[in-house]
């Protein structure tokens, strides 16, 4: 039954865009870093995987993890200026970086193959299915890989690393002055947020099997602001529940279309509109997003005090 | 090749002749004609490239004054201010095209509507998060939704569909070997006289005082009964006129259209940090040298200094056009990495 | 703030089951997809292929539709993105379960739709795309329009001939479709001893191009050869004229597609195009021209129109003729059709080649002039 295979498409994109949230709530909702240029470890994550298979002839486990390595290192590169450069400084920063590497994958021909893009990407496993049930296959796969990545961000999360990176987010300064190295910790968080965010990438690009810059332009880290400012910062369940809502949201006009009196560009403009709204009237009257952080409340021991 | 019509005489102008020739008369063994080499044209216009430099940085420093006065008393980088002159641009085009009206009356028409609509937005999202004393991050990730609402309210209202003001195509006329339109003399001139009276705003007027006092210590202005929101709802009225004249400017240079606002985001955040945050020469400086880099480094061939001043036979290098969208993003990355209080400092 | 995402998740999940729900019935009509980009690009353009499109449809129906049942196109907007693309898509296929998809415009968003499509076993006509990737693609993937070597090489052919100059500066948009003509133009006119001083690639959608103006003309080209998108094409053409570099009879402009290069310019600044030569497919059947003006009350400006008019009517001839919608057999008589239906674009002529593609185009040639296209 074809609906099953849009349904199973839609949760596949569904799980990527989580696994994108996620990231991007590590670095804005745990560890306070702002990143407006988001997509470029998507890109990255997704030009080196099919990159190193397509034309280096790498296995596909050696392109996934070519992909979060190096955008990995892409989250090394750009972290480093956060010593010395304010919050807002860095976001404007990352903004033009994020639109720097699309121009990079656009204009480095020779390598990426330039606006022609990538074309016929291997997917992992594909001679094990057959044509029906390989959707499902990637389906699992990328919920496993969210699973797995949900796991692992929480334990880092739940470490005392991660108690250190929230510290960071509530008072930098408190925290340097307790002897932190809040820049090492910063790298830490930038490094993995941008493994998560190519591992994103590399699933994208074996999944679509063709990928050119034009994929990567900075509506889609707009898009993944949206998500994780309705779903609520600081949680990562909050981030998989914002992917949900703001992707339905995206396709569901494709569904009420026939029943709305307008234009197909009107409901586009609408659909942007009410996206560029939900972000403003979130962050004014529900900051904490549809789910909430739970912070733990350490209650003093009167007796310690005394 | 002489033109047989007459209307446009050689390409070369008098600046042409000149060439950059003074800037290395300091190297010792550089012959004149390794001049023209770092330099990629072979009939360089570089008054052309001047020219071309001082209308883009005309447009371009009327909307950085805006945001880098928003972003030195409120303290949050405003996204959407680029948004709101476009706003404006559209409201100059419905006067103008739908009423009939002159551009000149339709731009003192639309820009206090659109200040209007600037102060609106104040007033509803972000004077409550100042109240709430929230981050200056939410402020800024703030500006950033209304400016995607914004950008498809307009497409919504105007469709997305290109527009241009009704004026009719002029042929340039030639000052100094580049060639100009009377509409780009024009914005030249414009924007200096706006340089002209903001000056003036801010160091003849009570609101300018009051303005330099908020911005150099806010707790001790209001201690000095100023009363801040009443100055900072004038910036944003001085902010929003001067951004819908610079988006205007633009409308009428080039092209009208919703996604605008977007476009150029980049290079007025870019000239607005080049010059240092707070800083209104500054920002017009910043505008400026933006505008050079952007036109001159298409021009620039870099085999010269590759070969080590002629030590090696190396073909042209000139950078890709492909990049020339990078240009302003990468000098906004340098100048934030390297002096990240631009380049006449902060103040 | 739980119920709150009870009611937004349940409202979604219900739109999707009332639409789930909606789809079958006893006398229903045949559907195909129509994959056309409405937002992202000149408003013009999709208008003119909607129009198309619905023509073809209601001049199928008033003739008796297909297998004896009406026939429905089932419109979804690209964006000119890829994502929405391949939702766009994916919703076709899995959802309204078409066997038969066309349309397109972007060559960067319609290839992985194509290489879906091949996968899925549904065939996809092309009406605009051009990138010769779709020839890789596979048999389920195929062309009414010319691929873009055919334009590339044409004008570089008649770039040569006509202006006799030996130096060439070139400016392309750089995504797909600029990009292969941009390559196909380079081999022709090295092939033909010309020499090519400049290559500008520029971004589309930026509202400053005097930099690469002045860089295509930096190194004394004596002939300009280029491609534009109308937003783009205004501009260009309005600031090279402002510069002083819009000299025709010293400097010839020749453009790879006329139409669809200036169909802003030649309604805004016509003035400044006089003299400008280029190619641009044949003119649209003038039944259809006709046609078309009755309907919209103005003629196509662009040729899409007619691009997608042929697509449908084609689609719908094939599977008049195959007596059914099962995608092999469509394509095997769309082969067959070919011979003999006489198209309303590019000359008309429709003849397959081996992958599915046309191989063969006929321009002709134009010169602006008065601020019209006139045959030269």
């Amino acid at each position: 039954m074809p609906v099953i295979y849009f349904l199973i498409y839609l949760l596949t994109m569904i799980g990527i865009y989580s696994l994108l949230a996620m990231s991007l709530n590590f670095q804005v909702g745990f560890t306070g870093l702002i990143n407006f240029g988001q997509v470029a470890f998507f890109c990255i994550g997704a030009y080196a995987s099919s990159l190193l298979v397509t034309k280096a002839g790498a296995p596909l486990i050696l392109g996934f993890v070519g992909g979060m390595a190096l955008s990995g290192l892409f989250g090394y590169i750009i972290s480093i200026p956060t010593k010395s450069l304010k919050a807002d400084y860095w976001a404007i920063a990352t903004l033009a970086g994020g639109e720097v590497v699309r121009l990079l994958a656009l204009n480095e021909g020779w390598l990426t193959e330039g606006p022609f893009g990538v074309m016929s990407i291997p997917q992992p496993l594909r001679w094990l299915f057959s044509k029906d049930s390989y959707p499902l296959f990637y389906l699992f796969l990328i919920a496993a890989c969210v699973l797995i990545i949900y796991f692992v961000l929480s334990l880092l999360t739940n470490s005392p690393f991660g108690r250190n990176l929230k510290a960071i987010r509530d008072e930098e300064d408190l925290c340097l002055s307790l002897g932190k190295n809040t820049r090492k910790l910063k790298l830490q968080a930038m490094v993995v947020a941008g493994m998560v965010a190519g591992l994103a990438g590399a699933l994208f690009a074996h999944y679509i099997t063709y990928i050119s810059p034009e994929n990567f332009k900075p509506i889609e880290t707009f898009l993944m602001w949206a998500m994780i400012i309705v779903g609520g910062r600081g949680n990562h369940l909050g981030a998989i529940l914002g992917a949900v809502v703001i992707q339905l949201f995206n396709v569901s006009t494709r569904f009420i279309g026939g029943y709305v009196p307008l234009g197909s560009d009107t409901m586009a403009a609408l659909r942007m509109v009410i996206i560029g709204l939900l972000i403003v009237l979130f962050l004014l009257y529900a900051p904490e997003g549809l789910i909430r952080e739970r912070k733990k409340v350490y209650h003093l021991k009167r007796k310690h005090i005394e | 090749m002489e033109d047989p019509t007459g209307a446009y005489p050689g390409r070369r102008g008098l600046i042409s002749y000149v060439k950059l020739v003074i800037p290395f008369h300091f190297l010792p063994h550089a012959r004149v004609d390794t001049y023209s080499k770092v330099l990629g044209y072979y009939n360089m216009d570089f008054s052309q490239i001047i020219a071309n430099s001082l209308v883009r940085g005309a447009e371009l420093s009327l909307l950085a004054i805006g945001l880098t006065m928003v972003f030195d008393i409120l303290k949050f980088a405003n996204f959407a201010h680029a948004d709101y002159a476009v706003l404006g641009a559209f409201l100059v085009y419905s006067l103008n095209q739908v009423l009939g009206l002159s551009l000149f009356l339709a731009v003192i028409l639309a820009a206090p509507a659109t200040a209007l609509i600037g102060i609106c937005i104040d007033t509803a999202i972000f004077k409550p998060l100042r109240r709430k004393e929230a981050k200056v991050v939410t402020a800024m990730v703030c500006s950033l939704g209304i400016g995607i609402a914004l950008r498809n309210i307009l497409r919504l209202i105007w469709t997305s569909r290109t527009k241009t003001y009704a004026i009719p195509i002029q042929k340039p006329i030639e000052i100094l070997g580049a060639r100009l339109t009377f509409t780009q003399i024009g914005i030249v001139l414009t924007g200096f006289i706006s340089m002209v009276i903001f000056h003036l705003l801010l160091h003849r007027t009570k609101f300018g005082k009051a303005l330099r006092a908020i911005s150099d210590n806010r707790v001790l202005a209001s201690a000095c009964a100023i009363d801040s929101e009443k100055v900072i709802k004038w910036m944003w009225f001085i902010a929003c006129c001067y951004g819908v004249m610079g988006g205007t400017m633009i409308a009428m240079e080039h092209l009208l259209y919703p996604r605008l606002g977007f476009d150029i985001l980049i290079p007025v955040f870019c000239a607005a940090i080049l010059g240092g945050i707070g800083n209104p020469y500054g920002a017009m400086l910043g505008a400026l040298t933006l505008a050079l880099a952007e036109n001159i480094v298409l021009a620039l061939d870099f085999s010269y200094l590759i070969s080590l001043g002629g030590l090696f036979e190396v073909g042209p290098i000139q950078i890709s056009t492909g990049y020339k969208p990078a240009i302003s993003f990468v000098i906004l990355v340098a100048v934030l990495l390297f002096r990240p209080t631009g380049i006449l400092g902060r103040k | 703030m739980r119920r709150l995402v009870d009611v937004v998740v349940t409202s979604i999940l219900l739109g999707l089951l009332i639409n789930v729900g909606a789809v079958g019935g006893a006398e229903e009509p045949v559907r195909i997809g129509l994959l056309c980009p409405i937002t992202g690009t000149q408003a013009v353009m999709s208008e003119d292929m909607l129009t198309g499109a619905k023509m073809a449809v209601e001049e199928t129906n008033a003739a008796g539709g297909v297998l004896g049942r009406p026939l429905e196109l089932i419109v979804e907007d690209t964006e000119t993105r890829p994502a929405p693309g391949m939702d766009a898509a994916r919703k076709l296929i899995g959802v309204d379960r078409v066997e038969i998809l066309t349309g397109g415009f972007s060559s960067g968003v319609s290839l992985p739709i194509a290489e879906y499509a091949q996968e899925q076993g549904v065939l996809y006509v092309l009406a605009v795309p051009t990138s010769p990737l779709f020839r890789d693609v596979g048999p389920c993937c195929m062309s009414i329009t010319v691929v873009d070597s055919f334009k590339g090489k044409a004008v570089a052919d008649f770039a040569v001939e006509d202006s006799g100059k030996k130096k060439f500066a070139l400016i392309h948009m750089n995504n797909a479709f600029g990009q292969a003509i941009k390559q196909v133009t380079i081999n022709r006119l090295k092939e033909l001893g010309a020499e090519i001083v400049t290559e500008v690639d520029y971004e589309l959608n930026k509202v400053d191009y005097k930099a690469e103006l002045l860089r295509l003309f930096a190194k004394d080209p004596e002939a300009i050869v280029g491609t534009w998108y109308a937003k783009e094409g205004l501009v260009t053409a309005k600031q090279a004229y402002e510069m002083g570099l819009l000299n025709v009879d010293k400097v010839p402009w020749y453009v790879s597609e006329i139409t669809s290069s200036y169909a802003e310019a030649l309604d805004k600044i016509p003035e400044v195009l006089e003299g400008i030569k280029g190619l641009d497919p044949l003119e649209p059947g003038r039944l259809f021209s006709e046609k078309f003006k009755e309907r919209m009350g103005r003629e196509p400006i662009t040729a899409f129109a007619a691009h997608y008019y042929d697509a449908v009517r084609m689609i719908a001839m094939a599977i008049n003729f195959a007596n059914s919608t099962d995608p092999a057999a469509v394509r095997d008589t769309l082969f067959e059709i070919d011979d003999w239906y006489r198209g309303m674009s590019y000359g008309g002529d429709k003849r397959f080649d081996e992958d599915g593609m046309q191989d063969h185009a006929q321009f002709r040639k134009v010169i602006i002039q008065n601020g019209k296209k006139v045959d030269y």
